[in-house]
């Protein structure tokens, strides 16, 4: 549970500085709390046993999706949000994985 | 591999930045209907997935005369051993090595071109992995490890993954029982059940970790419906 927290704080900022001036703080925290909340069990299940790069490409593609449904903007626009929201996570956990 | 993903990711970035116009207000026409070159975008996204996916595809073949097996492997008597701490050495082909506690009766997968070496401590000597075992957001540390004493458990199961296609066995079973003997942990086999299928009730996702995805799905589908009405 305090994995998935972490990540919605983490997804959280980059989302909402790049959805400021079109989405309120508590829509874009709700949306990136559902998304995590589909993703983030899943992925965290399927780490020891799959390659984090497949598992990093499946969560980017899913939350594409999912925030084109949620914000209702295009896949592009919904794509950069992924990448955006996943990036600083992404390097987290390389850097903890080389720690 | 690591510098080589970033960069494609780097560039992915980029090249979706350079399709400009981030920032403005969606409207009711900014949705993939609407948009005649979303379809456009959406095959050269897959493109780039697949593109991507490439690198990692020759992973998951299985050759021809071969079929897949699921492979259940269990420890019996790890609660026996109270007093000692046991961990999974995952060192994958690249010479990084990931470390799992194994705390639960079955023993955890690990990706299959990785190698797997099973570690004993003793709770006493665990040192600085103490805060990981207590703060699941303090990964475990490898060389922390070596420094707690940790010692080879010897036998550490190895996974089967595939057979040839003359054998009917898609589903393995095995179960170990550890031994202590002069200060070293031994895993004996005990015994071995081969069937067509897995056994249902432990194959599939854990129940904890499907709970939370239905929750969020169950909202986003709430959320949907409202907003359509």
């Amino acid at each position: 549970m305090l994995a998935l927290f972490l990540t919605i704080l983490l997804e959280f900022f980059p989302v909402f500085f790049l959805l400021a001036k079109e989405r309120s703080g508590a829509f874009v925290l709700f949306s990136v709390s559902i998304v995590n909340m589909i993703t983030n069990p899943i992925a965290n299940y399927l780490y020891p046993a799959q390659n984090f790069f497949l598992i990093e490409t499946g969560v980017l593609l899913a939350e594409s999706l999912l925030f084109t449904l949620l914000f209702g903007v295009s896949l592009k626009h919904s794509t950069l949000l992924s990448i955006a929201a996943n990036l600083p996570t992404i390097l987290l956990s390389l850097i903890l994985l080389s720690l | 591999m690591i510098s080589g993903a970033l960069l494609c990711g780097l560039k992915a970035t980029a090249s979706l930045l350079s399709f400009g116009q981030w920032g403005t207000v969606p409207e009711a026409s900014d949705t993939i209907a609407a948009h005649p070159g979303s379809v456009m975008y959406m095959k050269k996204l897959i493109s780039l997935v697949l593109l991507l996916l490439l690198g990692f595809s020759h992973a998951d073949v299985i050759l021809e005369d071969q079929h897949a097996v699921t492979h259940k492997i269990y420890i019996n008597n790890l609660a026996d051993y109270g007093d000692y701490a046991f961990f999974l050495v995952i060192t994958d082909p690249s010479g990084d090595a990931l470390v799992v506690q194994v705390d639960s009766f079955e023993f955890p997968d690990w990706y299959k071109f990785s190698s797997a070496t099973l570690y004993a401590v003793k709770k006493s000597d665990l040192g600085p992995m103490k805060s990981s075992i207590n703060d699941m957001l303090v990964p475990y540390n490898y060389e922390d490890l070596q420094k707690a004493n940790a010692s080879i458990v010897n036998g550490t199961p190895s996974r089967i993954r595939t057979l040839p296609n003359d054998s009917t066995v898609t589903g393995i079973e095995t179960h170990y029982k550890l031994k202590l003997e002069n200060s070293t942990f031994t895993l004996e086999k005990v015994n071995e059940t081969v069937g067509p299928l897995p056994d249902p009730d432990n194959g599939g996702i854990p129940y904890s970790y499907l709970l939370i995805p239905i929750i969020g799905l169950a909202i986003l589908a709430a959320y949907l419906l409202l907003k359509r009405r």
